[in-house]
């Protein structure tokens, strides 16, 4: 196997809220390859947000500690001087976010907020302005000179959420971060903001960390998969086999859950029982209080380990 | 914009209208009488009658009013009783030293709150933050006077740099001015400036957490442009709207800091003229006040349109 | 009768022409420097016929002369008169006879033309012109340098009066001339005085500039310029003095009166004047209807405590209106009303009160000369120990003396400044046709004439007599509780000389030099 694009070991973050000290991320460990899309599933609190964050070193909050390595094309982001990593951000590795209302600055024009992002890695105004361009009309935005010279709140929200791919995208990154991109667009937009994102990362032979909790899209767009329950990765694998056959009993609750004939369509269906509570986790596995399966084997810890070529899971039930 | 400014002159007239009949009537419900304020204690009531009539208390009501509005209207507010000088004119006296030390603990306020605020928002927690959060109680728990005897024994006195009051217009030479108005206009500064410290670092610690400065820093744009640009500019809003509406109190004169540096200035003015019930006078000071604040109101919408591109139209 | 004044206050009068003419003011000597003052109350104008306060009439003094002005003692001294007036024996004529050599500011020689003129003027525009008008029945010349005055009943005290206002002004010299000649009285004219110096510039309420007048009649001035300074804060008065920005400050906070007298390069110094610390007790409403418990009051009072701890020994304590110092002080009368625990028993027992009573006292905030609501805070714990409850209504001058003249009050303690304890403060608050005794409330036949008869006398020797029996009836009903008098108090650079705090209390600077 070629070393991949990005990798991350063992990831950890925590900071300290009122109730306690929070995981968002305990011991999570994935990797991207060059051009591959990988999936990053769970429901709302499970970390996931977090961990793709704090992968690229943008911790939330930014008090939060983090542990482990992050290897872009073998090299430590924590390692990196603050200079170094500044000179990979948008060049390498760039992110698309949720909201679009709130991800770009409202005093500031569309035209400035991407021209100045080229520009920070190099070149002069005039290119700036031509890329910028280019990429509105790429991203089939209607009159981009004008929509150059307009502030965020003049945009519909479609439209801002073109922008903000084209501010990730302005410098030809090789790595994605797309945290739930269009979760806050209506069906018709979400489709059409997923093919565009879709179309230009091949173009572009992009990798991407693509964060959702609807496994529609998931399954429309990513080569793998992981699931996240609770801070820790539970499966893992490829797309479809772990979608056909998934062998944790989070992942089978999780897709036992839709509704038939739904063909995944839309945000997480509810798994039944309670979410766990953050800061008071038990021991072992953080799914034993709703696994139907639960065991005194559960409140050991369960790494998660190869189970069939290319696919793993956290459950000592699990087998090929 | 046209459309803006018309609206807006209308709501000023109809507020200035409002507060003018409101001014007439508290003015005159204050207990005391100024005839007998402008009479000390030994006048007879025949005389203190005949001083009701010379100022044209015994006029009714409405009539005082129109007298009074009618002449307001060609600029004259009429005469003190206190100083037998036009009213306008002792405004126009004293405006100016209020306004010129108001403007100057404006500058040293902005110039203290806002590295202030900016840096204890990006240290939050840490030494400079707790430094600032010291410094901002000191500046609004400690009395002025107090703050103010202990500057001038310091620097006027025991170091003899500054003189120890007074006032002297811009007109007497840039140094001598300044060195005039710099202790009041620090006095007044500081106070203002914990305010503003206090909300900039409170707005700056909201913007720093919104995504786009996530999405900034995402994308590699320098840490001191996020604070200082994106955070800034974004912060700065809400806090020059509600610094804006405190230069309106400092306009209004500070009696205290007036009193101790010895400036002849809107708040002694005012201070006064109630003392001794000098009726022209308090309805002028306080109908100037509320046009100052109905102007700055203006002057904030104003600003908030240019520095928020969300209220343009 | 005497047909002339007191053998002492004519002594007294020479003694202060001479002390005025040892002055060194030799004639060529040019004036020299500007000697800066401060002054704590506000300066709304410098008008001669409204003087509203010591500020005020500091200014005056400076920039008018009067037919007579009053000495550091408090002793009438001639001023445009060549003497003290000639009193006809039945009380009621004074004869003023005045100087030639006296020129206006403008070059214009004084007559009596401009004393008519004057008192015409002030005695029907005058801010205060009841006092003098209540008496003065006519104003009258003989020939260009006597002038004639007539009262109504005898009252030697009116000539207090002139060394605090009702300034002689040059004949013609109006506010109504303000548009026509651009001057202004209020604010300071060139040619309507004839004082030691000329108003150069005037500022309300912030500075006034006068210019010394080389052809004074009393001689050129030994100081070239006087500015006087308003400075609100007695604090920053003391900082100014010692930042050397003013050479003389009228006041400064009481507990540093003392240590920076002592410091090198400074001086001060400190009199009774003739203002005064009490507290008036309404005689026409219960509680203080009872003469016992106003007395019982004025014996629990310990004004020692008050006037040196509080007031830094500022105020002179007395149970009188008279100091110890003064001629007409009866230490017998004041063992009356001092503090004595004993007495303050019997009198509550008296009043069949022997538990205390309640009352209200109403004080002034800001008050004027010293801080009353401190002395009040004493006067409650006094009063405490003997189960007098002492509630305090706070609220501003103009207010209290609203509920007065309404006859809502019981009582208020304040400091009030008079022009003469002995002729003022004796008739305007308790003789019948006093201006405050409307509302004081105090009638008394009996007094009213002790008080006349005093009046008709300058010569404390002979003024004495009456003053007891006015005292003695004052003790005997108590209608006020009497502190103490107030000092002036004021320091200054040790450079400056030929200046002295006065009985008047407000500042003399006429003959202060500096260097």
């Amino acid at each position: 196997m070629p070393e991949p694009l990005f990798e991350v070991r063992h990831l950890v973050t925590r900071f300290r809220t009122e109730g306690g000290e929070i995981r968002p991320s305990r011991d999570v460990s994935f990797h991207v390859a060059e051009g591959e899309v990988l999936g990053l599933v769970g429901e709302s609190g499970s970390g996931k947000s977090v961990t793709a964050r704090a992968s690229i070193r943008l911790q939330q909050p930014e008090s939060a500690t983090i542990g482990g390595e992050l290897l872009f094309r073998g090299r430590d982001l924590r390692a990196m001087a603050a200079e170094d990593l500044r000179g990979l951000r948008a060049k390498q590795i760039a992110m698309v976010v949720q909201d679009p209302a709130a991800a770009l600055n409202p005093v500031m024009t569309i035209g400035d907020q991407l021209t100045r992002i080229h520009r920070l890695h190099g070149g002069s105004e005039e290119a700036a302005r031509e890329a910028a361009l280019a990429l509105l009309k790429r991203l089939r935005i209607a009159e981009p000179e004008s929509r150059m010279a307009a502030y965020p709140h003049q945009l519909s929200g479609g439209m801002r959420q073109r922008v903000l791919i084209a501010l990730a995208l302005i410098c030809r990154p090789a790595l994605l971060i797309a945290d739930e991109p269009t979760t806050a667009l209506d069906v018709t937009v979400e489709a059409e903001i997923l093919a565009l994102l879709d179309e230009l990362r091949r173009e572009l032979g992009m990798a991407m960390l693509m964060i959702s909790h609807n496994l529609s899209v998931i399954g429309r767009l990513c080569d793998r998969v992981a699931v996240m329950y609770a801070g820790r990765i539970m499966e893992e694998g490829p797309t479809r086999a772990l979608l056909a056959e998934p062998r944790h009993p989070y992942t089978q609750a999780l897709l036992a859950a839709v509704p038939k004939g739904s063909k995944a369509d839309g945000p997480l269906p509810a798994v039944p029982g309670e979410p766990p509570d953050l800061a008071h986790l038990p021991p072992g596995c953080p799914f034993q209080a709703r696994c139907p399966g639960a065991a005194p084997e559960c409140t050991q810890d369960q790494p998660l380990r190869e189970i069939a070529p290319g696919r793993r899971a956290a459950c000592w039930r699990a087998s090929a | 914009m046209g459309r803006f400014l018309l609206g807006r002159a209308a709501t000023l007239a109809l507020v200035l209208f409002g507060a003018s009949v409101l001014i007439f009537i508290i003015v005159r419900a204050l207990p005391g009488d100024p005839a007998i304020a402008m009479m000390t204690s030994n006048a007879t009531p025949a005389e203190i009658e005949a001083m009701r009539r010379a100022i044209g208390l015994h006029l009714p009501l409405w009539q005082q009013y129109a007298v009074w509005v009618g002449s307001a209207l060609t600029g004259d507010l009429g005469r003190s009783f206190m100083y037998s000088t036009g009213v306008s004119g002792l405004i126009a006296d004293r405006f100016p030293v209020t306004l010129h030390v108001s403007l100057m603990a404006l500058a040293i306020a902005l110039l203290i709150a806002v590295p202030a605020g900016v840096f204890s928002a990006t240290n939050k927690g840490g030494a400079v933050d707790h430094f600032w959060r010291v410094f901002a109680m000191i500046g609004i728990s400690m009395p002025v006077f107090w703050q103010g005897l202990l500057m001038i024994m310091l620097f006027a006195v025991t170091l003899g740099w500054l003189p120890p009051g007074g006032y002297q217009p811009p007109s007497a030479g840039i140094g001598t001015t300044t060195a005039h108005v710099i202790l009041p206009a620090i006095c007044l500064g500081t106070a203002y400036a914990a305010t503003i410290t206090r909300m900039l670092r409170s707005s700056m610690l909201d913007v720093l957490g919104r995504e786009h400065i996530a999405v900034a820093r995402a994308h590699g744009v320098r840490e001191a442009t996020i604070i200082w640009n994106d955070a800034l500019r974004n912060a700065l809003i809400p806090t020059l709207t509600a610094a804006g509406f405190s230069f309106g109190y400092l306009l209004a004169g500070a009696v205290l800091t007036e009193v101790i540096f010895n400036l002849p200035g809107m708040g002694r003015l005012l201070y006064e003229s109630i003392l001794s019930r000098d009726y022209p006078l308090v309805q002028g000071l306080v109908l100037l006040n509320v046009a100052v604040f109905v102007m700055i109101n203006f002057a904030m919408d104003a600003l908030y349109a240019i520095l928020d591109p969300r209220i343009r139209r | 009768m005497d047909t002339m004044i007191g053998r002492r206050g004519a002594l007294a009068g020479l003694a202060g022409v001479l002390a005025s003419a040892s002055l060194p003011r030799s004639a060529g000597a040019q004036p020299r420097g500007t000697v800066t003052a401060s002054l704590l109350g506000n300066l709304p104008n410098i008008h001669p016929w409204h003087v509203g306060n010591v500020e005020t009439a500091a200014a005056n003094l400076l920039g008018f002369s009067n037919l007579v002005k009053i000495g550091p003692d408090g002793t009438l001294v001639p001023d445009l008169a060549v003497a003290l007036p000639t009193i006809s024996s039945d009380g009621l004529s004074y004869t003023f006879e005045l100087r030639r050599d006296v020129r206006f500011h403008n070059g214009d020689r004084l007559t009596s033309e401009d004393v008519l003129y004057s008192f015409d003027k002030y005695l029907s525009t005058g801010r205060r012109r009841g006092n003098l008008r209540r008496f003065i029945k006519n104003v009258e010349k003989d020939g260009d340098y006597v002038v004639r005055f007539t009262l109504g009943d005898p009252w030697t005290g009116w000539m207090r009066l002139l060394g605090y206002e009702a300034a002689i002004v040059r004949r013609g010299t109006d506010v109504v001339n303000e548009g026509a000649t651009g001057e202004n009285l209020y604010r300071g004219s060139r040619t309507a005085g004839s004082g030691p110096f000329i108003p150069k510039s005037f500022q309300a309420d912030v500075a006034v500039e006068f210019e010394a007048f080389p052809e004074y009649f009393g001689g050129a001035p030994a100081t070239a310029g006087i500015r006087l300074v308003r400075i609100p804060d007695a604090a920053t008065q003391l900082a100014n003095l010692r930042a050397g920005s003013v050479d003389i400050i009228s006041n400064c906070p009481p507990k540093d009166f003392a240590p920076t007298r002592q410091m090198r390069g400074f001086a001060g110094a400190s009199r009774p004047s003739a203002g005064i610390f009490y507290m008036p007790m309404n005689v026409a409403k219960p509680p203080f209807d009872n003469i016992h418990l106003r007395r019982a009051v004025s014996c629990a009072i310990d004004r020692e405590y008050i006037c040196d701890e509080i007031y830094s020994g500022l105020v002179t304590a007395s149970a009188l209106p008279a100091t110890p110092q003064e001629f007409w002080y009866e230490a017998d009368l004041a063992n009356q009303l001092k503090y004595d625990p004993d007495r303050v028993r019997f009198h509550l027992r008296q009043a069949g009160m022997p538990r205390g009573f309640t009352f209200e006292a109403i004080v002034p905030v800001p008050s004027a000369y010293v801080e009353a609501r401190e002395a009040a805070v004493v006067m409650q714990a006094n009063l405490a120990e003997f189960g007098i409850r002492m509630n305090m209504r706070q609220t501003d001058f103009v207010s209290m003396y609203r509920s007065a003249q309404n006859g809502d009050w019981q009582c208020f303690p304040h400091a009030s400044m008079q022009s003469s304890i002995e002729d003022y403060l004796i008739w305007n608050n308790y003789h019948k046709d006093g201006n405050q005794a409307q509302w004081m409330g105090y009638r008394n036949p009996a007094y009213d004439e002790a008080v006349m008869e005093s009046f008709r006398h300058l010569d404390p020797a002979r003024k004495r007599p009456s003053l007891r029996k006015v005292t003695e009836i004052l003790v005997d009903h108590c209608p006020a509780l009497w502190i103490g008098r107030l000092n002036a108090y004021h320091l200054w650079r040790a450079d400056i000389s030929g200046f002295a705090p006065r009985y008047s209390h407000f500042m003399d600077l006429t003959t202060v030099r500096k260097g």
